[in-house]
Parts: C-alpha cells; structure tokens; sequence
C-alpha cells in the first residue's frame, strides 16, 4: 500500500513570518496522480518536498501507508522525485545518471547497468546511454530524470514541475506520456504545477493551494464544475471565470442592468460576486443584456473569446465570452449585449469568497 | 575609379575586406597587448638567458656574442658545490605542497558547510574568515612566533606549513564557498533522495563539480607558500630547513662567498620552474575558479 496522508502538516521557515504551508491535511489514494497546483508562493513545491523531507515539518505528520516518515530522511522513505531542472549530474553518463541510485543502495555493477538499461529503453533512451547531459535536449534529459527516480521501483512519485522548461508543444506530448506511464505503473505520484491545464488534464484529483493552505481538493471536473470560493473558480478554468459583483435579492440575481433567476433555494440577500464561465454568457448584437464595447478578439482557430469592456455600477469591468460555433465574432470597437446563462451563474460571498449554495 | 573604390568603402557582410577605422583598431589592439606581453615577458627571459652564461659576462653590457657564450655551469655549481639548491628546493616543495593540500582540504569543508548549511551565526562566522584578510601576517609575526615556539614547531616544516595555511584559509574559504553557491542544490537534493548520505554527496556528486574552485585554491595556497620570504626566515633557522626564498637570499647576500650572479639568475629560473608547470596544468580550471559564482553572489 502506498497511500500518503499529510495530517495538519505546517512547514514554516526560519525567519519567516507566515508559515509556507498551514495546517495540509489530504489523502492520496495508491495509485492515484495527484496534483498540486496554484499560484507562485502558494506552498505547492514546499508540500512537495516536507513529503519527500527535504525540508522540515514544524507541525503535523506525514505517513506513507502505515508508515510515520515525519522524521524518516529522504533516502529512508522509499520515494523518488523528479525536479523541475531535472538535476542530473554532468558528469556521468545517460546509463550511469540512471544507474547512480542503484550504485548507492550498493548494487553490482553489471546489474545496476543491466537495469539502468532496461528502464532506459522503456523511456526510448537507449540509443543515448553514453551520452552526457549537456549533449541531450531539453526532453530528452527530462526522461533521463524520470528513469533515475523510476529505477528505484519508488512507493511514491514526486514531480516537481517537470515540464516547465520544454516548450509548448513538447510539453503537450510529454505530460501525455507520463500521464500514461503512470497509468501504467500504477505508482502513487504527486505531481506539482502551477499551470492549470496540465493539472487538470492529468491529475485523478486535483489540490488547488494559496498562500500556504488548501483550498480544494476534487477531481478535474468538479473543480471546474463547483469551485468551493472564488479563488479556485477563477483560477481553474482557461480563460479565468467572469467574477462580476451583484446583487441578490428574492431568487433573482442583478448585474448591471441584466437580471437572472437563480432559483428559490437561495437564502443569502445582498452583495454577491457572481461567477460566469465564458462559455456560459451568450453575446449579441442589440437587445436586452449588459451593454459594452468590444476591446479584443482572441481567436484560437478552433474558438474565438471576446474581451467586452461594460460597466457595473459605473465601474468599468472586462467580461470575457466566449463565441459560439455557430456564431462570428464581432469586430474590435464593436457594440454588443451580454447574456449570462441562467442556471450556469456561481454566487460567492463578498467578504470571504465562499461558495452560496443555490 | 569611383566605382572601384565605392564597393570597398561599403564593406563588412559582403565579404570584402573590413572598413579602414576597424583595421586600425585591431592594429592598435594588437600593439598594446604586444606592449603588455614585453613588459611582463622579456625579464623573465633575459633572466632564463643571462642563467645560461658565465657569471663574468652576466653583468657584462649584453651583445650578441652573448649567444656563442652559454653554459650549464651555473646550475651545476648552485646544485653541487657548497650550495645544495636541491634541499632547498625539496623543502620548499614539501612546504607548498603541504599548504596548497591542506589549505585545498580545509577549504573545500568549510566552505561546503558555509555554502550549504543553515546555523546561527553562519554569516557572522563567514564574515570573521574574510576579516583575518585585513591582517597582514607581518603584524603578527612575533606573537605568532611565541606560540609556535610553545607547541615545539618552530625550526619545523610542519609548523611552516600551518603557518601559511592559516593565512591561505580565508581566501580558499571564500572561493570555495562561492564554487559551491554555484552549484544547484537540487543536485544535493536528488542525490540525497537517491539514498546518497553528506560525505557520499561531496565525493560522488560534487567532487567533479568544484575542481575548478578547489584548483585554484590549490594553486593560490602553493603559490603563496612557494614564494613566502620573511616567515621562513622568522620560524626557519636551520639550514637543511631553509625554503628556496630563504636560500636564495643567502645566495645574494653572499653568505656562500661572493656575489655569483650567475648563480643567482639560475637560482631564480629553479624558483619559477614549479610555478609555471603548476599553473600551466592547472589555468583551465583557474579562470572558472575565480569566476564561479560570480552571477549569484
């Protein structure tokens, strides 16, 4: 069994006013891929590393199945971990780079290159064994780290951002490649990001922090679907949710000048953030809905969003729509109504961005 | 005419060759490293060339008979005779040798746990290192003296040597401390995740890394220990003992007899010969050296 459990764990730094991390308390099921991701600062790499104990727990305790590491040192927890500048040494080889875990538990040489081997042609590295780092590419020396932490056959995985120095378009494919390799393997993993597409394209469930603490932790869907405060709602989801401030009164939601219904079960009276996905506002020419002016079109080939400047109680605000298939986006400068869907409005509170329930 | 001459005005990417104004700067360029290269180069040459001839003729006005006129005897005669040059220079060796290792060990240890290590008080002890550069050893020489003298290691290489590597120190420390700033430490990190404990971090993952850090300590601790005059003269006294600076003085102030200097151009050649073998080996590694960690501070 591999489950890791953080229980009320605090990492604070000496010096440091504000802890890095507060009070973490979350499972991660064996097997499941479990993704870290937030805004820089948030406590998502120092997470990750009181987990691996390269940095100290000031409160709290950390198990890996029955097992209390809290104390454990790093090499004693059975745990690998891939960093985000992969970190391997210059001057060994691609064999040896990979080798080098098993040269420590004190492995034979013969064997240990036999393996190295072996997990160098599941990751397609064997016709570059001999190879030192600084020849490789970016790509290829992130899956030089990846068998170097695979070798060991680790209870759980750490990723630390590994895929933040590729571009784009390598990006895309690698995190689909260890995605499956994972699947695969069927390894706990804990995987840390700070970009939202790659956590919610590969992870089981997702932990969204903030300035030291949790936020939320669902699967990808519900995350997107039911975002529990409007920190996690605008920041999951690309482009971010519309969070415009309104008014709720008597099951009906104002903004602006556009009034929504959002059911009887409302309670809360008064000011609300109203939170709507670009895909949730339909756009119009005339008629009724929030009046603005068109200030940007972004066209993705396969969609197109608009950034529509309005005003809310005589504040300027950017919405952002998103334009539908059927539909061509209207021009820079252009005139146009926006219509919130109804039933597809989050109500957050004001003061402490909470989640209403409708 | 115009014609021709308008196409070599416009020169550069065509191929053609460059503008006047840019020739004229690399001449100039030229001239002055040229310049720079004699003053430094030419008396190290004329005193290779001057070691080579008879002691009459080495203060005689230079000719170019001089060529027709060159001989070992100068180095046979400081190396057998009288003079012995050869314990001078084994004890000389022995000494810097002794330092370059010492100061190279010290420093790679203490700069690793400066480098490293988070402890009250690490700054402040860092600062009091780089301190002891303010203090030339000259002024303490004499308290210096007294307190080797109550271990028993005055008139002793050893004694000598931690001499020298207690004024060495400050500048391996900061040195290394700065070749290790330059290293990741995710590399520590991944190595320690890999089961690697301290020592096994030093010596498998970081040795290789810090070369150029700990060849230029060496370099620098054996230089300074190879060329340091006035503590060997202060804690040396007898003279099987005596460092080559030391014996070279004798030589010069004419304790062997009178003044031969040819002997002493040859004495000087001896004394460069290690220094310039040393740093030949070891330059590439130099320049890294003093300029690892230059961007991180």
């Amino acid at each position: 069994m591999s489950q890791v459990h953080y229980d009320h764990v605090t990492c604070r730094y000496a010096g440091s006013t504000s802890p890095a991390v507060e009070g973490l308390s979350l499972e991660v099921g064996d097997g499941e891929l479990m993704v870290f991701v937030g805004p820089s600062g948030c406590g998502k790499t120092t997470s990750l590393r009181v987990l691996a104990g390269l940095e100290p727990v000031s409160a709290g305790t950390i198990r890996i199945g029955d097992r209390d590491v809290t104390e454990v040192p790093p090499k004693q927890r059975d745990i690998a971990m891939v960093f985000q500048n992969y970190a391997l040494y210059p001057h060994l080889s691609v064999l040896d780079n990979i080798a080098f875990p098993l040269r420590i538990a004190g492995m034979g040489r013969s064997e240990r290159r036999a393996r190295a081997a072996e997990t160098a042609k599941l990751l397609g590295l064997e016709a570059m064994v001999d190879r030192k780092p600084g020849h490789l590419s970016g790509g290829e020396r992130q899956r030089v780290a990846m068998g170097r932490a695979l070798v060991r056959e680790p209870a759980v995985f750490l990723m630390d951002e590994p895929l933040s120095n590729l571009d784009a378009q390598l990006r895309v494919s690698t995190r689909a490649q260890i995605s499956e390799l994972q699947a695969r393997l069927g390894i706990t993993t804990v995987y840390v990001t700070h970009d939202q597409v790659e956590a919610m394209t590969m992870g089981d469930r997702v932990a969204v922090l903030r300035d030291g603490r949790l936020q939320q932790v669902d699967a990808p869907r519900v995350l997107y679907d039911r975002p529990v405060n409007a920190f996690v709602a605008g920041f999951i989801g690309s482009p971010a949710m519309n969070l415009l401030p309104a008014t709720l009164e008597a099951g009906t939601l104002r903004i602006g000048s556009v009034t929504v219904p959002v059911g009887d079960g409302a309670t809360h009276h008064g000011p609300v953030l109203a939170g709507i996905r670009p895909e949730s506002i339909a756009l119009a020419g005339d008629g009724e809905g929030l009046a603005g002016k068109v200030t940007l079109v972004e066209e993705l080939g396969s969609e197109a969003y608009v950034h529509v400047m309005t005003e809310l109680d005589s504040d300027p605000v950017t919405v952002i729509a998103r334009v539908r298939d059927d539909e061509t986006a209207p021009a820079r400068g252009e005139q146009v109504r926006l219509h919130p869907t109804a039933g597809a409005v989050h109500l957050f509170g004001v003061d402490d961005g909470r989640r209403i329930e409708d | 005419m115009s014609a021709a001459v308008a196409p070599a005005a416009r020169a550069g990417r065509s191929g053609e060759p460059a503008p006047r104004r840019r020739s004229n700067g690399t001449i100039l360029y030229v001239m002055a490293g040229v310049l720079v290269v004699v003053v430094f180069v030419v008396p190290l040459l004329w005193a290779v060339f001057r070691s080579f001839q008879p002691s009459d003729l080495v203060t005689a006005y230079p000719t170019w008979k001089d060529f027709s006129h060159l001989t070992f005897s100068n180095y046979s005669g400081i190396f057998g005779g009288d003079i012995h040059l050869w314990r001078y220079v084994a004890n000389s060796l022995m000494v810097a040798l002794g330092t370059g290792v010492l100061v190279t060990v010290v420093a790679t240890l203490a700069g690793y746990g400066l480098a490293r290590f988070r402890f009250r008080g690490s700054n402040l002890v860092f600062a009091l290192i780089l301190v002891t550069f303010m203090v030339p050893f000259q002024a303490v020489l004499t308290p210096l003296f007294i307190e080797l003298g109550a271990f028993g290691l005055t008139d002793s290489r050893f004694g000598l040597i931690l001499f020298y590597t207690t004024f060495n120190l400050p500048f391996g420390v900061f040195v290394m401390r700065n070749t290790f700033l330059a290293v990741p430490t995710q590399l520590e990190d991944s190595a320690r995740m890999d089961g690697a404990g301290t020592l096994r971090v030093l010596v498998l993952v970081l040795r290789p890394l810090i070369v150029p850090g700990a060849a230029t300590t060496m370099l620098y601790a054996f230089l300074a220990a190879w060329t340091e005059f006035l503590g060997a003269l202060t804690f040396l006294t007898k003279a099987n003992l005596l460092t080559l600076p030391v014996g070279l003085y004798n030589l010069e102030a004419g304790n062997f007899g009178e003044l031969n200097y040819g002997y002493l151009m040859a004495g000087a050649v001896v004394s460069m010969v290690p220094c310039v073998v040393l740093f030949i080996a070891l330059q590439r590694y130099y320049v890294q050296g003093l300029t690892s960690g230059a961007l991180k501070g």
